[in-house]
């Protein structure tokens, strides 16, 4: 009798709690900018977030983040790892493609365990989210930042687009 | 495609600690027979920032109609079997909540 997985049989859970999740929110009515909004915090993952007052502006923060990053690389940081390197960030954060036409969609979604299709841990639960969702929207959306911690370095500085 | 976030990113750079893994001691080895490397400590003392990990602050707008700024931080640059730098990200965070709020105390 074939046993089926630990990482098997956690996504088949953690499918089963994202389906019954949509189906109580009512995904079928959801935008595409309501989407992308639902899984940015699986994009990293998000550790923090705060909203600021309405009067702030965005190139103001930026600003702002761009000179507080900069006390990091100082000696006496306090950090237990040192920060060595600081990287101003412009991107796009996600790929597109069209679901039913992508390559690396097996035919049988029920053998799409995310250990099988990349190494990359964060880059397959993204992955396996994405599959999840196929019932509801046509796009795999992939964190271009897992793409890129998957190499050998990752590369800022520029918008980045692709298609798979 | 929507988003497009600015931001900044920290990486992470571990104290390199004199040990050298076997791999690390052939490629030193490889390459002095080759005289293409240094005799030194070679690899060991070469930076891993990018693939140790860091931490991303982005400055994005929210979608909602009022389109307010928000400034998220997301683990990055992690590259596989990599542990995570928790005490790091702890200080960073903490710092980043106390700056933030007093920063937006002085602006309004």
């Amino acid at each position: 009798m074939h046993t089926p997985s630990v990482p098997r049989v956690c996504a088949c859970l953690l499918r089963a709690c994202l389906m019954w999740h949509f189906s109580q929110i009512g995904a079928e009515s959801l935008t595409d900018e309501a989407w992308d909004e639902l899984f940015l915090p699986l994009d990293g993952p998000e550790v923090w977030r705060s909203v600021l007052p309405p009067s702030f502006e965005a190139n103001q923060a930026h600003l702002w983040v761009r000179k507080w990053a900069t006390m990091w690389t100082e000696k006496g940081s306090g950090l237990t790892t040192p920060v060595r390197e600081i990287f101003d960030t412009v991107y796009s954060f996600c790929l597109a493609s069209d679901f039913a036409r992508s390559h690396l969609i097996p035919p049988d979604e029920a053998s799409c365990s995310p250990s099988t299709i990349y190494s990359d841990r964060k880059m397959a639960l993204s992955f396996f989210f994405s599959c999840s969702i196929a019932h509801f929207e046509p796009l795999l959306r992939l964190p271009l930042t897992d793409i890129e911690s998957s190499g050998a370095r990752a590369r800022h500085g520029h918008r980045s687009r692709a298609v798979l | 495609m929507r988003d497009t976030a600015t931001g900044v990113a920290l990486f992470f750079d571990p104290k390199p600690t004199g040990y050298v893994s076997a791999r690390e001691e052939k490629d030193a080895k490889d390459s002095a027979s080759d005289g293409s490397g240094s005799k030194s400590s070679g690899s060991s003392s070469k930076s891993k920032a990018g693939r140790e990990g860091g931490l991303e602050v982005a400055v994005d707008q929210a979608p909602t109609p009022a389109n307010e700024v928000r400034v998220r931080v997301k683990r990055t640059g992690y590259a596989d079997g990599v542990s995570v730098k928790e005490k790091s990200e702890e200080v960073i965070l903490r710092r980043l909540k106390d700056d933030l709020s007093r920063w937006a105390k002085i602006r309004a």
